[in-house]
């Protein structure tokens, strides 16, 4: 158990602490609670107040850094989903940029099409590895980590085919793809629509 | 008054001391304190969440500035912010009815 704390360098020592597990995204809330600390203790010195009571009266009046992390923790918890599905969606336009400009050279190069499957594949499965390493509790990139599995699967049947010179087989491939890649962009920008915060009620 | 019993307000107060002046989180809870005539009584840390809830809502914007040489995060209110609170204070104010019927019925 943390002694309360009874200066401000102790107190923001412990709210940091509290914090650590959201790097940057702490350092805004951590900035404003020092100044608001300081702001605090000055208005009370210029009230006549010795400096350690002034202190000490504005660390109690500011509520302990642990309830003052638990406020912040829902609001960086969906901040760092947002953020991660941000990078979801870069992830899957640079998936898609790849299988299309290198279909295109296969396209027009039969010869390249082995590098161009072989690439596609290895860009989906590092996303899909990716992704999925970095899912945590995000149903959101778990199911894309999963749809990008499911195109590297698609990706490889294609590769297959391509063994008997079936173009015709893996341009579909490729547009199935892309295709599926599209569709999780949609997901994810559908799941972050709905997840608003709510606001607490006037009768709440 | 204590900070529980304000719990479902916080948000709307807010709104309502920000108005159109873009203040630091300091500069909110002292607004609070003085037209509440030093009645609400909450822990001030609790705050800055509420504020950055009300950002994440859109219904305030914020940015830092430098005021005495220290680093403040400023905030102001939203187009968005503005409609809120109208509802709201509408909201509140149907509530305040339905409780004073009540409560002033069993007094």
């Amino acid at each position: 158990m943390t002694a309360d704390p009874s200066t401000i360098a102790e107190y923001m020592g412990q709210l940091a602490q509290a914090l650590r597990p959201y790097g940057s995204l702490a350092r805004r809330p951590v900035a404003e609670l020092e100044a608001h600390l300081h702001d605090c203790t000055e208005e009370l010195i210029e009230g006549g107040m010795p400096l350690s009571e002034a202190e000490r009266q504005a660390l109690a009046r500011c509520g302990s850094p642990t309830t003052v992390a638990a406020g912040f923790i829902p609001l960086l918890d969906q901040e760092r989903r947002r953020m991660k599905r941000i990078l979801t969606l870069i992830s899957l336009a640079m998936v898609f940029c790849a299988v299309w400009g290198l279909a295109s050279v296969a396209m027009l190069n039969p010869k390249a099409e082995l590098l161009a499957m072989t690439g596609s594949i290895t860009v989906a499965t590092l996303v899909g590895t990716l992704a999925g390493l970095r899912s945590g509790v995000d149903p959101s990139v778990r199911a894309s980590a999963g749809v990008v599995l499911l195109a590297v699967g698609t990706a490889g049947a294609c590769w297959a085919l391509l063994g008997s010179k079936a173009e015709g087989v893996a341009l579909v491939g490729l547009v199935g793809l892309m295709a599926i890649l599209v569709a999780q962009g949609v997901l994810v920008l559908v799941t972050a629509a709905r997840e608003r915060p709510p606001l607490a009620s006037p009768a709440a | 008054m204590s900070g529980q019993a304000l719990k479902g307000h916080l948000e709307l107060l807010l709104l309502s001391v920000i108005g159109e002046d873009a203040l630091h989180g300091y500069g909110v809870i002292r607004r609070l304190r003085e037209r509440s005539g030093g009645s609400f009584d909450l822990p001030e840390g609790t705050v800055y969440p509420a504020l950055k809830r009300l950002e994440q809502a859109k219904r305030l914007r914020s940015r830092w500035e430098v005021v005495d040489g220290r680093r403040r995060r400023v905030y102001s209110r939203t187009a968005a912010g503005k409609r809120a609170v109208k509802a709201e204070l509408s909201s509140w104010i149907d509530f305040r009815e339905a409780m004073t019927m009540v409560v002033g019925a069993g007094a």
